[in-house]
């Protein structure tokens, strides 16, 4: 469990709750939330919510009964639960949160990185829909470059911690950036920073380079 | 005296008479009751609570009881596809889902824990869960770190087990309490693919309106479940 500081917001959980998210940012919610008992209260709360709801609708009549239901489903397969393992990193010092190791399919350290820059690196994380999740890797006391969004960032940080602007964001933290206005997140000096984020349209880069770099590096 | 005394003695032989025999009729009551209802599926629908549906998952995952999930069934099985078609998914489909969802209610019967959640709400989760794998190309779990359906040694650490101060019955009373017109907008929220403009435009309010109906409501349902507590947050 984490301190965090920064939460997702009602609206934000309202919308994961009732699944409103691409899968990009549900790894990135999921993975705070996992960690995180406030959160998981309020989920909770807001499942409880969609529950009373759910009684509360108009009932629509089933073509089929229970028994024939049963009847005709396919024999049972007892298919192994998703297995959900938590890794510790050395590289990193961390404990990957369960949700997440899922997804990446293997330990954060066996992970493929491709450098963007001497101190930046990332791995992109395959999900279905067209939000993509990817971990960003930042050496100690250096920036992402300067950027804003089309759309929604989600950044959960994984290790260590980045300054934007006035705030300060330290692990299990989730930082939601909507803004169109560039932001510079720079890393804090005493550690590398380790994040995942999830973003659902190209960050909008203001340096030359790095919009010369973006169509190969998929950011 | 001697008669008022007597008097007195006598009116309460009576008073713990008749107390005894509402006692033993309680008790009978109670038996007869019991006798009659040692599988949920007997308890009559005006008894039907939460405790109820709890009851019919636990036959269902111990005693693979067919008539108990045909009961749970009749009951959810129509509102889940009702609850899908609300997210523009054409009945065909929706009644698809709704099977889905139920058999999964089926076969997952032994992961329900009704300490983390109502029945209700376990299957909400379930059908929101099928309705987002019916629109997804990709086979793996939807990362939702309260999956129901997620097995195996749970999320994280120990405190998996004490984070569910959520209670069913006292969300249900709490909802009860707020104000009519954030229960509408709250409710409506959680049934609708997009929810706050959906919202907007079904009841006819701005926006802005929707938003903070939802916000204030939350905050409403989080002092009453705190004051009913003492630490919620």
């Amino acid at each position: 469990m984490t301190n965090a500081i920064y939460h997702p917001a009602d609206d934000v959980l309202l919308k994961y709750v009732t699944g409103g998210f691409d899968t990009a940012y549900n790894i990135v919610l999921a993975s705070h939330v996992s960690q995180c008992l406030q959160c998981q209260n309020s989920v909770a709360l807001h499942q409880e919510i969609g529950g009373q709801a759910l009684v509360e609708q108009k009932p629509v009549d089933m073509k089929i009964s229970a028994l024939d239901l049963l009847e005709s489903s396919a024999p049972e397969i007892d298919e192994p639960p998703a297995p959900i393992t938590s890794d510790y990193s050395q590289t990193f010092d961390i404990k990957t949160p369960g949700i997440l190791s899922t997804y990446l399919g293997k330990a954060l350290d066996a992970l493929k990185w491709q450098s963007l820059s001497p101190s930046l690196k990332q791995h992109v994380i395959k999900a279905d829909g067209k939000a993509v999740a990817r971990l960003l890797w930042m050496a100690p006391g250096k920036s992402v470059p300067p950027h804003g969004h089309q759309g929604e960032e989600m950044t959960l940080i994984l290790s260590g911690g980045y300054y934007d602007g006035d705030e300060a964001y330290t692990a299990g933290d989730l930082h939601i950036a909507d803004h169109k206005t560039p932001h510079v997140p720079v890393a804090m000096e005493d550690k590398p920073c380790l994040v995942l984020t999830a973003t659902d349209a190209p960050l909008i880069f203001s340096g030359i380079i790095p919009k010369l770099l973006q169509p190969f590096y998929k950011i | 005296m001697i008669r008022i005394f007597i008097y007195i003695v006598r009116k309460g032989m009576n008073f713990s008479q008749k107390s005894n025999i509402v006692a033993i009729n309680t008790v009978r009551q109670g038996k007869v009751r019991r006798a009659m209802a040692a599988r949920a599926v007997d308890i009559k629908p005006e008894d039907r609570d939460a405790s109820y549906w709890a009851a019919l998952m636990f036959d269902i995952a111990e005693k693979r009881d067919k008539e108990a999930f045909q009961s749970l069934f009749d009951y959810y099985a129509p509102r889940v596809k009702s609850f899908i078609m609300r997210s523009g998914i054409a009945e065909i489909t929706a009644e698809e889902v709704a099977q889905e969802t139920l058999l999964t209610v089926w076969r997952k019967a032994d992961k329900f824990n009704p300490t983390l959640a109502s029945a209700s709400t376990w299957i909400f989760t379930i059908a929101r869960n099928k309705k987002i794998d019916r629109l997804r190309k990709d086979a793996r779990p939807l990362p939702d770190a309260n999956d129901p359906t997620f097995a195996g040694p749970g999320v994280e650490t120990p405190e998996t087990t004490a984070w569910h101060s959520i209670n069913a019955a006292k969300v249900h009373a709490a909802l009860e309490k707020l104000p009519e017109d954030q229960r509408k907008v709250l409710k409506l929220a959680f049934i609708e693919e997009n929810p706050h403009a959906a919202v907007s435009e079904k009841l006819g309010i701005p926006l802005g309106t929707v938003k903070s109906r939802i916000r204030l409501g939350l905050e409403k349902l989080r002092t009453l479940l705190a004051e009913q507590r003492g630490d919620f947050s």
